[in-house]
């Protein structure tokens, strides 16, 4: 009974939808004006104004290419023989340059992330963190990736910043290339 | 599948046939030649530079906005990095076999300072 009943109501479906879909009408379409009208006016109240760029805004930080934030003459004073290596995160675009010297013990790898959407406040880390300055900048130094990173985190607006960091044997103990090397990239910020 | 052998299992081992590797080479009980010698330091380096990077690029993979403030957030937050930087965490596996390289380079150095020395004697006895 129950299966005649849904044959029935399917029939009926298939032919109701047979018929909708035959019933045409000529004609040139024209929009509804008053529709039209509502619908720009809309769209003109909810366009959002374009944002201004000036210096030292986020937008400017993200075109930043972090491979070239450490210029040559930076990488020559630092001793960085490596090729740079661009990566990037969700969040962050980066570049990594090893030293390309000394043994495994004393080699290690500079690295430098952009980051336009994410302030000083939010840096992460299971490691130590002191505030400190670089340039006029305020920044945070940290130690990260298991104690094998030490980081410098320069404030560019107060959403957004630029990581240099150095992954070695002992983070800690590269905590003063690290600071050279942020000074050196520091001049070159938004 | 993932099977936990415990603690530090395979790298464990590794790092335990370096120390016992350095230590034979202190002893001198073997030499290496300067370009046999050479070529292992070479390979040893470009290892221990992925490792930089790779744990250079989970710090700033790290730096990515967290869970929230939500209680399961609050709640999950401690046992991920947990994951990462445990005993058997990979942060801290890496970290293990960077170390073991850092013998490796010790032992192989020392390797091609016997070798060097044992043929600067040689030489001096045909002198």
């Amino acid at each position: 009974m129950k299966r005649a009943l849904v044959l029935v109501a399917l029939t009926a479906a298939t032919l109701g939808g047979t018929v909708a879909c035959s019933d045409t009408t000529t004609g040139r379409a024209v929009p509804d004006e008053a529709q039209t009208t509502s619908t720009r006016s809309e769209e003109t109240t909810d366009t959002p104004t374009e944002p201004t760029s000036a210096p030292g805004d986020d937008d400017t930080l993200a075109s930043l290419d972090p491979c070239e934030l450490f210029t040559s003459s930076a990488r020559s004073t630092l001793g960085v023989m490596g090729a740079p290596q661009p990566d990037e995160t969700p969040s962050a675009k980066t570049c990594q340059w090893s030293l390309g010297t000394g043994t495994a013990a004393e080699r290690f790898t500079y690295g430098v992330g952009i980051f336009p959407e994410l302030g000083v406040d939010k840096v992460n880390t299971a490691g130590q963190k002191k505030e400190i300055t670089v340039g006029s900048r305020r920044a945070i130094e940290s130690l990260g990736g298991g104690g094998a990173v030490c980081a410098i985190s320069i404030e560019v607006t107060a959403t957004s910043r630029v990581d240099v960091q150095a992954t070695g044997r002992d983070g800690a103990s590269l905590c003063p290339k690290v600071l050279e090397a942020a000074k050196l990239i520091e001049p070159e910020l938004p | 599948m993932y099977i936990d052998e415990g603690a530090g299992a395979p790298l464990d081992a590794i790092g335990k046939s370096m120390d016992a590797f350095t230590q034979s080479a202190a002893a001198g009980q073997f030499a290496v030649n300067q370009s046999g010698g050479d070529a292992l330091l070479a390979a040893i380096a470009k290892m221990t530079d992925w490792i930089d990077t790779r744990i250079g690029q989970l710090r700033l993979l790290d730096q990515e906005p967290q869970l929230g403030s939500s209680n399961a957030a609050t709640a999950m937050k401690p046992y991920m990095q947990q994951v990462a930087s445990d005993e058997q965490g990979f942060l801290t596996q890496l970290t293990a076999f960077r170390e073991s390289l850092v013998k490796a380079d010790e032992g192989i150095r020392t390797a091609m300072a016997n070798y060097r020395e044992t043929d600067e004697n040689n030489a001096s006895q045909l002198a």
